[in-house]
């Protein structure tokens, strides 16, 4: 039975790799894309040193979950190696109490210009809970889903 | 994923007898030994993981051997799938993003 709580990503992004970087390092840009639509990122602190803590709380704005709600997520730098690699560790919190634990290791890589990312999560201490956490954001990607197809449907 | 797995997790006890059953299956007096429970407890919480459908029991020679419901963790790594579909819809902002910083580069 697979104890599979690992998860690799990668994305070629045709994009320096300084500004790939800086997406991830620069609050206000990672406001704009880090939350699921329909979320918004109230608050968004992040402080780029190793043992730099991170802070930011989403908010259910659509109402997929509970209109209001808010989502924090703390974590601390335990990598920067600019503009190679950042290792951070953090935990989604709900009702005061973690969902579940990420230690993420991201990597960028320069290919013909563009930039190679590389996101490697380890997923652990998962609470009951954790789903509905999850739950909501789900339904916006849903929601998402069902704009394409009426769209390309016209 | 169904609330009433939850509750079954949810008792600190249950959560070790499934993270052990996890590693391999296990009757109940090795789960009681390990976790410095009584035996009699041990059965109780069995019962509600096996109501729950987490775990299941076959006769073995003469003891009873539980094991982790293989539809059950099916049904945990749809969590996970879950959890990768929110970091790709993120990734797919994250190019919406790069695409205006490029385009502000240009002006």
């Amino acid at each position: 039975m697979p104890d599979n709580k690992k998860l690799t990503i990668t994305r070629v992004y045709d994009a320096p790799r300084d500004m790939v970087f800086n997406a991830w390092m620069d609050p206000e840009l990672v406001a704009q894309w880090w939350g699921p639509n329909g979320f918004t990122m109230p608050i968004c602190e992040i402080e780029p040193k190793v043992g730099g803590k991170i802070y930011m709380v989403m908010e259910d704005s659509a109402g997929l979950i509970k209109k209001g709600s808010r989502y924090p997520m703390t974590g601390e730098f335990t990598e920067i190696d600019t503009p190679a690699k950042i290792v951070y560790t953090s935990a989604a919190i709900m009702n005061d109490k973690p969902m579940f634990d990420n230690i993420v290791t991201v990597t960028f890589e320069e290919e013909d210009g563009k930039t190679k990312m590389t996101v490697h999560i380890v997923v652990d201490n998962v609470q009951p809970g954790a789903e509905m956490a999850l739950a909501g954001m789900e339904m916006g990607w849903n929601q998402q889903l069902d704009k394409l197809r009426d769209f390309l449907s016209k | 994923m169904n609330p009433v797995i939850f509750q079954a997790l949810a008792e600190p006890s249950r959560f070790h007898i499934v993270e052990l059953l996890r590693d391999k299956p296990r009757p109940v007096g090795e789960l009681a030994d390990t976790l410095h429970i009584r035996q009699p407890q041990v059965s109780k919480h069995l019962k509600v993981l096996a109501d729950a459908g987490i775990v299941e029991v076959h006769p073995q020679a003469n003891q009873r051997i539980y094991e982790l419901s293989p539809k059950k963790f099916q049904e945990i790594d749809a969590w996970l799938e879950k959890y990768r579909t929110l970091w790709t819809q993120r990734f797919d902002a994250l190019e919406k993003v790069l695409e205006a910083e490029k385009r502000k580069l240009k002006k």
